[in-house]
């Protein structure tokens, strides 16, 4: 398993826009637009001349008198997020995004296309570095925690070796934990317990008596480096689709006008939908979700829209505005393909190009094969 | 003909505020206006405006305003039954009576554990003209009997035109719902508001085709044209004019078991008893006021109150009840000898007109303070004894005020939690107000409609203490509602003022921390108590010393940093001058202050303006202090009688005193130059009268409160571990517990920490020198656990060791773990290392573990993080070590007032242990702080460029780098922040 990092990805952006900015400290401005400017991200140099988040921005010049301070701009972070994404599925199929520049990565399994896992890690790093001009940083291990913590080690590439996961660890703050909750953090600190070495003798049921018996044997495997994630893929499977709208600024759900967006990508596919989710997050990150319903996903994509249209709007009763919509798509009547090619599935996949010409000439009509019931559902006869 | 006014007290509903809503009516033409709202909240507020209008222009010496003299204003409410709406309209007081019966009752359906006598189901009401929204309505109406009318409108002609074809009455009064879009935006806003939804999605009650018009026109429209509408209309008017609510009268119920008696008889040979157990020799003086006290309640029919008070308290609390009588109600001698006051009002020289007089229209009330955790109690052993359809708590009306309208409008607008905190944090302590709360373009709309909201009425809360009972059902007098956030209470729908105004004379039964610390006290000096704890502290060298040096934090009521100064710099701890002092610490009153300090050391020579003040204010060196002293120099200067007088009181302590107090200030003027006063004479005494804004007592509530800080200042003189733990046990004061604990440990008294096997629940003195920690503080230790332990502890003995201790006892990881780490288990481990005590309740430290031992740090860490304090390491010491800097201490600062020069910058860390913003005259934010370390207090003021620079206020429990130069103020010395 890989891990990959880069370092203070925004600030590498804005590098690379503007070489004047190299080795200097900086600072984002906080996206909040508060009355008194003050600052959202620092980087290393402006950190080491005391700058901290939060700081008004006139006391940070004072402080640091060749501060630059940028203004944000999270719509290029979250693209070159989604970039790195694109540059991994190039050598694995499985991975995971996860922090702002940080991405983890199965690299098992690619011997054969690239050669030994430490060549391949290495020949990614390079190649993103001479594509994007981004400097990254590998860790590589079969346990995920130890790849990650080697990959924020920064020594550009550091294998973890088989069995040596723990050892590596042991040395390690507890607080690099990811997503370590704080209370859990401070009950452990307060039991004398710092590093991943206090934490990894104790017994399965004392740490399930100070955490939760559901949360206590991931959390072993991982401060022991015993934990092997199963990745998902980092691309959708063939026939699913993913759209996202992130709203910037985030509004109300009245106005975010879902209906014109999904007719248009349920347009744009002359296929049949064979299942559909609506997910979005609030302005404070609550996530929901509305899945259609067979009767939903017969009728026509005009109809289908507005009855998405009409979901959102019944779903999204708090009191917020709404940051981002995402659309999920599998796309073709019939079962989910699996491995071994199902006849009906053929049959269906025979009959789609003439039912798209008929859902094209008739947009407002659910034109469906003779077999589906009055009801929506396919009959199993 | 009449109109139907709907106020912001229909709520989610309603747009105009009372008086916007009295000046609409009569700007469309009327001089009739029907009070429209569901419910009857809003009347007396209106009618207040209304007497306001008239009252400004007397206060402005002229004539009556011909537009609004003959206005009326008329009762009435919506209500829905079955379905349909209505409205109700009383004609008769039985009418009255039913239709608060209906809105109570309505009103305590949702909430049946409120069971009402004789409440029954909510009915229409008899006795009132009622009006059906709709056909179907007036249809159901008359299928039960009952006569009504249709209330007609253009838009529903086909209605009332089909009703006056079938010969059913229809009435077309103009229901002033809202005039302009603005208005019916506002409506929307409202709605969604008090539906909790989001503006966009929520539709207006009302159609924009009910705007008001004006009376002219809406007269020449159908259905009101109609010969027999108009008829029709003009008969409910005479029907509702032929009525009028008594308002004003004085409504007083008998206490229980003494109905019918001669109460006066009854009072008269209670206070006869009462004075001669008080003064075992009364003197001539004492009979006289006695006598005239009596008088003139036996003359206002006041005696019942009295009775009743008494019969309250006693039923509560026996006859020796544990209170503090404050108020103007402690002026009164009667009280004394009821046993309703702790202080004499003929010694103390206490004015019974502030209580009562011949003159007085609105009802006096006694506020009667019980220990902070009895009051509840006392008030539902009220309810008991009268019984719940005659007793009711008095509710609050909250109006939005900048911080929640703000909130209120961003959230009908969506936006989210971490914005509206931003903007509070703005908003914060601003004195006015929205236009600078954001840059944000897109909080526009959001500010100008808060804007907007500001002062509307908002939602009903509980008074903290007030509470009426009336002489029958209470819906004979008005209507009553479950009280919201509040089990087993019922409230008015009326506020204070309504209350007053109504007639019925309220009881403030309210809460008081310091009482419980006086009760702990005593119960634990038992016989060490003198006999009368009053007169003995009082009279108490060492308590009087105590108080004249200013060491009086934790004694009630004169432990800020403000009244202790005052006390440094005047140097007396007798009880008339606490009385003074604890009257004259008001915002507003800082340069007075100034001036009676200098006076009263023989500074500044004092020369009366006018002899006036001489023989008015000569025990406060010529400086109004008490409300009093503003009705006497009222009287006395201007020629106003006592009642108008009082009026200016009243205002002084109301919200919308700056918009109202011009007026009075005019008349105030207007009379001092008829009568010749010299203008340096009238601007000084103006000058100290506007100081009262706000808030302000009186001398007898100054007095019965400086009585129990002399109770509380003697227990700390002589038992101050006692008296530590006792405060801070009742969370009763002005400091968190770490400054009572330093405060402890200046009078060399040793704070112990938590102990399984030593702590009680509460704070407990150890002897006379030491405080232990009580388990109480121990944050995250589950309350139920901790008191089985005690109680086990109790049963079968202290604990061997924590083996012991975990086997005899079921504690969850949780609690073993805040106890441990606030070291209530260090006993077992005299090295200090509480990590092997905690890894006991898991069996012990696991093989292959090896825990990192706590330092003195990681124990003050763990002690700050479990109870806000520290044992061994004060939190200042702490982050100097760790953080660096800070080579000075905060006792340095008070060298300056010790023969060391002025000026002196010092840099320290320092806890901020009290804080207090105010406003300079220019609007700036400027803070007065007091600091503390291991070393001592420090009092400081940061200036409003020292708050610019840091961005951030000070705030109680802060640990901060602190920077500044040595000042003396009056001789005191004080860091000014740099």
């Amino acid at each position: 398993m890989l891990a990959m990092w880069v370092p203070e990805l925004p600030f590498q952006l804005a590098c690379s826009r503007d070489g004047a900015l190299r080795d200097r400290p900086l600072a984002f401005l906080s996206a909040e637009q508060p009355r008194t400017p003050s600052l959202w991200f620092v980087n290393r140099l402006g950190r080491a001349e005391g700058l901290v988040p939060g700081m008004p921005m006139d006391q940070a010049l004072r402080t640091a008198r060749g501060l630059r301070v940028l203004d944000p701009s999270p719509q290029v972070w979250w693209e070159a997020q989604a970039e790195l994404g694109t540059f991994l599925q190039a050598w694995t199929p499985q991975g995971q995004l996860l922090r702002l520049g940080e991405a983890l990565v199965e690299l098992q399994g690619t011997q054969r296309l690239f050669g030994p896992l430490a060549d391949t890690a290495e020949r990614m790093r390079r190649e993103l570095a001479a594509r994007n001009g981004w400097e990254s940083h590998g860790g590589l291990s079969l346990s995920a925690t130890a790849a990650q913590l080697a990959a924020h080690g920064e020594r550009h590439l550091e294998r973890v070796a088989e069995g040596a996961e723990a050892a590596f660890l042991a040395p390690q703050p507890l607080r690099r934990l990811p997503d370590l909750a704080p209370r859990l953090q401070e009950r452990f600190r307060r039991l004398g317990l710092r590093a991943f070495g206090d934490l990894q003798p104790v017994p399965l049921p004392v740490l399930a008596e100070l955490t939760n018996p559901k949360l206590a044997p991931d959390l072993r495997a991982r401060v022991r480096g015993e934990d092997r994630p199963r990745l998902p893929l980092l691309t959708e499977r063939p026939g699913h689709a993913r759209h996202g709208w992130r709203l910037q600024p985030p509004r109300l759900p009245e106005e975010v006008g879902l209906a014109v967006r999904c007719l248009d990508r349920l347009w744009s596919d002359p296929r049949h939908p064979r299942t559909l989710v609506l997910r979005w997050w609030d302005v404070d990150g609550e996530p929901h979700a509305w899945r259609a319903g067979p009767e939903d996903l017969t009728s026509p994509p005009l109809v289908l829209a507005r009855r998405i249209q009409q979901a959102f709007l019944a779903g999204a009763t708090r009191r917020l505005l709404v940051r981002e919509v995402e659309l999920r798509l599998a796309w073709g009547l019939g079962r989910e393909r699996a491995l071994f090619e199902d006849p009906r599935n053929a049959k269906l996949d025979r009959l789609e190009p003439a039912l798209a010409r008929l859902r094209r000439r008739f947009p407002d009509q659910a034109v469906l094969p003779g077999w589906v019931g009055r009801g929506g559902h396919l009959e199993t006869a | 003909m009449f109109a139907l006014g709907v106020s912001d007290f229909s709520v989610g509903e309603g747009v105009y505020p009372a008086r916007q809503l009295l000046r609409l009516a009569r700007a469309l033409g009327y001089r009739d206006l029907v009070c429209w709202d569901r419910g009857v909240a809003g009347y007396p507020k209106l009618r207040a405006e209304l007497a306001w209008i008239h009252q400004a222009r007397e206060l402005e010496g002229l004539p009556p305003d011909p537009d609004w003299v003959g206005f009326r204003l008329h009762l009435g409410a919506r209500f829905a039954w079955r379905g349909h709406g209505y409205g109700a309209l009383p004609v008769s007081d039985a009418g009255y009576a039913a239709l608060n019966r209906l809105l109570s009752a309505q009103a305590h359906r949702e909430r049946p554990d409120l069971v009402i006598p004789g409440l029954g189901e909510p009915e229409p009401p008899g006795g009132c003209v009622l009006l059906a929204e709709d056909l179907a309505g007036l249809d159901a109406l008359l299928r039960e009997g009952l006569y009504g009318a249709l209330l007609g409108h253009p838009r529903r002609a086909r209605e009332a035109r089909k009703a006056l074809g079938a010969g059913l009455p229809v009435a077309a009064p103009q229901v002033l719902r809202f005039r302009t879009a603005e208005g019916l935006e506002m409506h929307r806003l409202k709605r969604a508001v008090a539906a909790q939804a989001t503006l966009i999605r929520t539709e207006a009650l009302w159609d924009p085709a009910e705007a008001a018009v004006p009376r002219g026109d809406w007269e020449a429209r159908f259905p009101f044209c109609e010969p027999a509408v108009a008829k029709a209309t003009a008969a409910v008017l005479e029907q509702v004019a032929g009525w009028s609510l008594h308002w004003g009268g004085w409504v007083l119920p008998d206490p229980l078991g003494r109905e019918g008696a001669d109460l006066d008889a009854l009072l008269r040979e209670r206070v006869r008893a009462g004075v001669a157990a008080r003064f075992p020799k009364a003197d001539g003086a004492v009979l006289a006021r006695m006598e005239q006290e009596l008088d003139l309640i036996a003359y206002k029919g006041f005696a019942r109150y009295f009775l009743l008070v008494q019969d309250i308290v006693r039923a509560a609390q026996g006859a020796t009840p544990r209170i503090c009588g404050r108020g103007s109600g402690a002026a009164s001698l009667v009280s004394y000898a009821l046993g309703l006051s702790n202080v004499d009002p003929v010694a103390t020289n206490l004015m019974f007109e502030r209580f009562l007089t011949k003159e007085r229209k609105d009802p006096p009330d006694m506020d009667i303070d019980f220990a902070w955790d009895e009051r509840d109690a006392v008030i539902q052993s009220v309810f008991a004894r009268y019984g719940r359809d005659r007793v009711a708590m008095v509710a609050n009306h909250a109006f939005f005020k900048p911080k929640g309208a703000l909130r209120a409008v961003a959230q009908a607008h969506g936006r989210p939690d971490s914005e509206l905190k931003q903007l509070a944090r703005f908003v914060r302590g601003w004195e006015g107000g929205l236009d600078r709360a954001a840059e944000n373009p897109a909080w526009d709309v959001i500010l100008r409609q808060a804007a907007a909201l500001t002062g509307h009425f908002h939602q009903f809360s509980v008074h903290p203490g007030g509470t009426v009972v009336t002489p029958g059902p209470f819906w004979e007098h008005a209507a009553f509602q479950p009280a919201p956030a509040k089990e087993g209470v019922s409230t008015t729908t009326w506020d204070k003022d309504g209350v007053e105004n109504y007639g019925l004379v309220k009881i403030d039964l309210l809460g008081n921390r310091s009482l419980a610390v006086i009760r702990d006290a005593y119960a634990v000096l038992g016989d060490r108590v003198p006999g009368d704890p009053g007169t003995h502290a009082r009279n108490d060298p060492a308590t009087r010393d105590l108080l004249a040096r200013g060491d009086s934090i934790g004694v009630f009521y004169v432990e800020s940093p403000a009244t202790r100064q005052l006390q440094q710099r005047v140097g007396k701890g007798d009880f008339e001058t606490l009385v003074i002092h604890s009257s004259l610490i008001r915002p507003a009153a800082y340069r007075w202050v100034d001036r009676y300090v200098k006076r009263s050391r023989g500074e500044e020579a004092w020369e009366p303006g006018d002899p006036v003040f001489n023989e008015l204010l000569s025990e406060s060196f010529g400086v109004l202090v008490y409300q009093e002293d503003v009705i006497k120099v009222c009287v006395a200067l201007a020629g106003w009688s006592h009642h108008d007088a009082d009026q200016l009181r009243k205002l002084l302590g109301k919200p919308d005193c700056e918009a109202k107090l011009p007026l009075f200030e005019a008349r105030f003027r207007r009379g001092c130059a008829e009568r010749g006063v010299r203008p340096a004479t009238v601007e000084e005494a103006w000058d100290m009268i506007r100081t009262f804004t706000g808030y302000s007592f009186c001398k007898p509530h100054s007095a019965s409160y400086a009585q129990v800080s002399f109770e509380s200042a003697w227990i700390k003189a002589h038992h101050p571990a006692l008296f530590f733990a006792s405060v801070i046990t009742n969370q009763g004061g002005y400091y968190p517990a770490i400054a009572y604990l330093g405060d402890a440990r200046r009078h060399r008294l040793v704070v112990r920490g938590p102990d399984a096997n030593a702590s009680a629940w509460a704070f407990t003195a150890e002897g006379e020198q030491a405080v232990r920690v009580g388990l109480l503080q121990v944050k995250g230790a589950r309350e139920a656990e901790v008191r089985a332990l005690l109680e086990e502890r109790e049963r079968h003995g202290p604990f061997a060791d924590l083996d012991d201790l975990l086997g005899r006892t079921a504690l969850s990881v949780t609690t073993a773990e805040a106890l441990c780490a606030a070291g209530a288990f260090d006993r077992w481990s005299p090295d200090g290392d509480r990590t092997r005590l905690m890894w006991a309740r898991l069996g012990g430290v696991p093989a292959g573990v090896r825990p990192r031992p706590t330092d003195p740090f990681d124990r003050a860490d763990l002690e700050m993080a479990t109870m806000d304090l520290t044992l061994e390491l004060h939190p200042a010491a702490l982050a100097r070590v760790r953080r660096g800097g800070g080579p000075d201490r905060a006792a340095d600062v008070a060298k300056a007032g010790a023969g060391e020069r002025p000026g002196r910058d010092l840099r320290f860390w320092a806890l901020v242990v009290a804080d207090k913003d105010v406003a300079t005259e220019q609007g700036q934010r400027m803070q007065f702080v007091t600091f503390e370390d291991e070393t001592g207090l420090a009092e400081a003021v940061a200036f409003p460029p020292v708050l610019k620079r840091r961005q951030r206020p000070f705030r109680v429990g802060d640990v901060v780098p602190v920077r500044g130069r040595t000042t003396l103020q009056d001789k005191l010395p004080v860091l000014e922040v740099l």
